[in-house]
């Protein structure tokens, strides 16, 4: 199949064809699984202004802002003035003149627009399908029939961003958002837009009092302490694009994925009082934030690599901690969690590597995943009791956490939720807990200290990789072990497995050098692969009656084991199951196994009569209950001198492979056949005896498949030594 | 998790990128695999093959798509043990499809191949999509006339029929530009 290069010449066929011609079915393989947190990122914008409250002021500040309206295909002007529907928001705004508010807010608004009239009613309405149904949405009937649903603004089109109409039925609470085509492509005159009136540049300071009121118009305002040279703002700037969400608060509306941090780098930002949110303050020079005590939540990624920021003082009443709030705050020190928050989204502390905290808050219910990841200066150890899910890395590389505690309450942890918390002594797990998830104690090379609860009904891969146990009992409800759960576990000494079926996965033990009591599952029936793999420190093993298999490897490299009890059951050893297990000595099985038998620690295959497998202390018996040497049977042990008796017609390939020790054997006239490489690495082996005539030993290499290294021996024969040159020498010459 | 967020991975060499690749593409990946080899457990090698040729390709290589960039690697180390494999057994559509290449393109050697492949990708261009989806499914994801039929909402024979026209005009489009068989 040579030509195959034929078709290896069609992997570089163009990226884009090979998407648009991608098969659904392999399309359908693809988990939507997007982590939270990259999903909300995607779902940024719409969720932007989700809330019910949402609107935006666009008014006045000459063509700019109309043209951001009416290019961007979405303004009916007329159905702007529908603050009046909000009074909550108008209290908030306009706290003292909510009466009034109304008309001022028509005023502009009613101002048509020059490009409008060409603008089709069809562009703005509501088209179900056209974009992604917002996910918050009331699920209702669609105003297909009969009712007109009311068309609003959501957010003008920005420099960045695409317009947005949400489309809210008053009758039946239908909701849909209706994306504009695209986002306006704003001039910008010396590094600041002329519509939005954002600027690339960079402030020393900036304090965003973002409301205000001018004639009549609201506009944003930020006061910009030290404005740069040859600006002529006279420290004030004024947005003329600003919105308010209930779920944000104040942003200007040119902020798309950018954050006004992001714009401004302000290193000081105060927010005034009254806001409930925050959102998008952070850049690398803010130093110092004062928050309002009315703040409610902080928001995606408000704080987000902030590396200069030293400390927060978070406002009592401060209720969630959204998904990247403080992310790489390397500088973060200082920091209480109020007692009135009660979630925590992901990965909103990750890699706070200089946060010191002591304590969650009991009111706690939600944590999100990887919220505390890296974070090597937290000292929490317990974790609320509201709490009942500890979500995948958590708590991954907190290298300073002493010991920890988890309430019965919680009744999942993902994995590697405590993934290299190098310093964590003890961990009192929960009660309830159904599963030990992989990697989730990984690497905390100081735990001692464990006791798997008895509700425990499955250990996932790795779950106790590389950690400092010592002892360990495995409780009956465990179901199985994954792969690797206890590998590379330097101290790890004794383990008890107290259920009689507990399945063990490959790998399990591997490399545990100090394990030297192991008691397996009563009733298990197979040892998995590389399951004792570099257990330098095991002596002794005694393999459940009900094995019937050994896999590869099993034992590799145990390196002081030097006895194995091998179970009555056993049918299927593999050949290379005791690799390397140069102390072994003593074999032995209770009684008659169903398909072998130990004898002078041999372990021989009734049926075929073959020597399996022997340790170096082996005899092989010469009463004819064995007749062949097995594949491998004495492999890598240190044997040195070795007497095959008569009666024993066939030697397998490699049967002394590797016997490096081995320097003389002496074999049966009877043999009839022999395995290639049957001395292949037996670099000590000086002399081969055989209990026959040379003529019959060539007779005997020449009908089977011999290799070279067989027969670049000297052979001791009855009659003379035989040279690989087939010369003969006599005897006593 | 985001194909982005897996590439990060890769790039600060953190090792559970293969784990989120695995987690995301781990199917994706067989199945691609499977239609080539038909065998479970070389397709299985193979996947874990690709995954350590991703580990190993990123850095530097920045994929635009994480799928097709996987895809390319898992279907070519598909191929290769294709052709290893001496005994067992062979798939009826890579075969056909070999047959049918060999019929318009000739064969590639180191020299060649770089210039026949930009061809190939300039020929594609101008094809219809329809007739460069056919091409691209059977020549590359290796699937059967009746599965890509299927999938397109045609007839076998359309298909078939198409495939034969693509072809033709592949030698010839190919025999003007020096690359006669």
């Amino acid at each position: 199949m040579n030509e195959v290069r034929m078709l290896t010449l069609m992997g570089h066929i163009r990226e884009e064809y090979l998407a648009e011609a991608e098969p659904d079915f392999l399309k359908a393989l693809i988990p939507d699984r997007d982590s939270a947190a990259t999903a909300a990122k995607r779902r940024l914008p719409r969720r932007l202004l989700a809330a019910a409250a949402s609107v935006l002021l666009t008014l006045g500040v000459g063509f700019g802002t109309l043209t951001a309206l009416t290019r961007s295909g979405v303004i009916p002007m007329d159905s702007l003035p529908f603050l009046d529907r909000f009074p909550a928001l108008q209290a908030i705004l306009w706290p003292d003149e909510t009466q009034n508010e109304e008309e001022t807010e028509r005023e502009p608004a009613s101002e048509p627009p020059p490009e409008s009239d060409t603008l089709p009613d069809a562009e703005t309405q509501a088209q179900p399908g056209m974009q992604e149904t917002e996910e918050e949405s009331a699920p209702g009937p669609s105003c297909a029939d009969g009712h007109t649903p009311r068309v609003l603004l959501d957010r003008a089109a920005t420099c960045y961003a695409v317009s947005r109409l949400r489309t809210v039925c008053e009758v039946c609470g239908y909701e849909e958002n209706v994306y504009g085509e695209e986002r306006l492509h704003h001039t910008f005159s010396d590094g600041f837009c002329t519509v939005c009136g954002l600027t690339e540049g960079a402030f020393e300071s900036v304090i965003a009092e973002y409301m205000t009121e001018v004639d009549g118009v609201v506009m944003g305002k930020v006061n910009i302490v030290n404005p740069p040279e040859g600006w002529e703002v006279g420290g004030e700037i004024l947005f003329p694009n600003v919105c308010f969400t209930e779920e944000y608060g104040l942003i200007p509306a040119c902020y798309v994925s950018e954050s006004i941090g992001f714009r401004f780098k302000p290193s000081r930002v105060v927010v005034p009082e009254g806001y409930i949110n925050v959102y998008a303050l952070g850049n690398e020079n803010l130093e110092e934030v004062v928050l309002p005590s009315t703040l409610r939540s902080i928001n995606w990624g408000c704080f987000e690599d902030c590396t200069a920021l030293r400390s927060v003082t978070l406002p009592e009443g401060l209720t969630t901690i959204v998904q990247y709030a403080f992310k790489g705050c390397t500088a973060l020190t200082d920091l209480r969690i109020p007692d009135s928050v009660t979630e925590i989204g992901a990965f909103a502390f990750e890699g706070c590597t200089n946060l010191t905290l002591d304590a969650l808050p009991a009111s706690l219910t939600v944590l999100g995943e990887a919220a505390f990841k890296e974070c090597a200066s937290i000292t929490v150890s317990a974790i609320p009791a509201g709490v009942t899910e500890i979500p995948r890395d958590t708590f991954r590389q907190c290298t300073s956490i002493p010991s920890m505690t988890i309430p019965d309450t919680v009744i999942s942890i993902s994995d590697a939720a405590f993934y290299g918390c190098s310093s964590m002594v003890s961990i009192r797990l929960s009660a309830n807990l159904s599963e030990l998830s992989a990697s989730i104690l990984a690497n905390c090379s100081s735990l001692t200290e464990l006791e798997i609860p008895p509700s425990v009904l499955h250990i996932r891969d790795f779950a106790l990789a590389r950690t400092g146990l010592t002892d360990i009992r495995i409780p009956a409800s465990v179901l199985d072990l994954g792969m690797w759960v206890f590998q590379h576990s330097p101290a790890l000494h004794r383990v008890v497995f107290e259920g009689a079926d507990t399945v063990i996965g490959n790998r399990c033990f591997l490399d545990c050098p100090s394990l030297e009591t192991v008691e397996l599952p009563l009733h298990m029936t197979a040892i998995s692969g590389n399951l004792f793999e570099k257990c330098t420190g095991l002596r002794e093993i005694r393999i459940p009656n009900d094995v019937r298999k050994i896999d590869g490897q099993a034992f590799l490299d145990c390196t002081a084991l030097e006895t194995v009890q091998f179970p009555t059951a056993l049918r299927e050893l593999h050949r290379q199951a005791f690799e390397n297990c140069t102390s072994l000595k003593k074999l032995t099985m209770n009684g008659t196994g169903e398909a072998y038998l130990v004898r002078d620690n041999g372990l021989i295959h009734l049926s075929t009569k073959t020597l399996t497998f022997a340790t170096a202390e082996a005899l092989i018996p010469a009463d004819g209950s064995v007749t062949a040497i097995g594949q491998y049977a004495f492999y890598g042990q240190p044997v040195c001198e070795l007497t095959i008796p008569e009666g024993v017609t066939l030697i397998n390939r490699e049967a002394f492979g590797d016997c490096r020790r081995l320097t003389e054997i002496h074999l049966p006239s009877t043999l009839t056949t022999v395995g290639k490489w049957m001395f292949l690495g037996c670099n000590a082996l000086e002399r081969v005896y055989y209990n026959g005539t040379s003529s019959q030993w060539q007779k005997l290499v020449l009908s089977t498949d011999v290799d070279k290294d067989t027969l670049r021996y000297d052979v001791v024969c009855t009659d003379g030594v035989l040279h690989p040159d087939y010369t003969v020498t006599p005897l006593g010459q | 998790m985001h194909d982005d967020r897996i590439i990060e991975l890769y790039f600060a060499r953190d090792e559970q990128a293969i784990r989120h690749t695995a987690d995301k593409y781990g199917a994706y990946c067989t199945a691609v695999s499977m239609n080539i080899l038909h065998s479970e457990p070389d397709a299985e090698e193979c996947v874990n093959d690709t995954y350590l040729k991703t580990w190993n390709s990123i850095p530097p290589t920045r994929p635009s798509s994480l799928r097709l960039f996987l895809a390319a690697i898992v279907r070519n180390l598909s191929l290769n043990r294709l052709r290893d494999r001496r005994a067992g057994k062979r798939n009826p559509v890579i075969e056909v499809s070999l047959e049918e290449l060999s019929e318009c393109i000739p064969a590639p050697n180191d020299q060649n191949e770089g210039e026949l492949a930009s061809l190939i990708n300039e020929f594609l261009g101008t094809c219809s999509k329809t007739d460069r989806i056919i091409f691209v499914q059977r020549y590359f994801y290796s699937l059967s006339d009746e599965a890509i039929a299927e999938g397109l909402g045609l007839t076998r024979n359309a298909v078939s029929l198409r495939l034969s026209r693509t072809r033709k005009r592949l030698r010839v489009y190919l025999e003007e530009r020096g690359y006669a068989i």
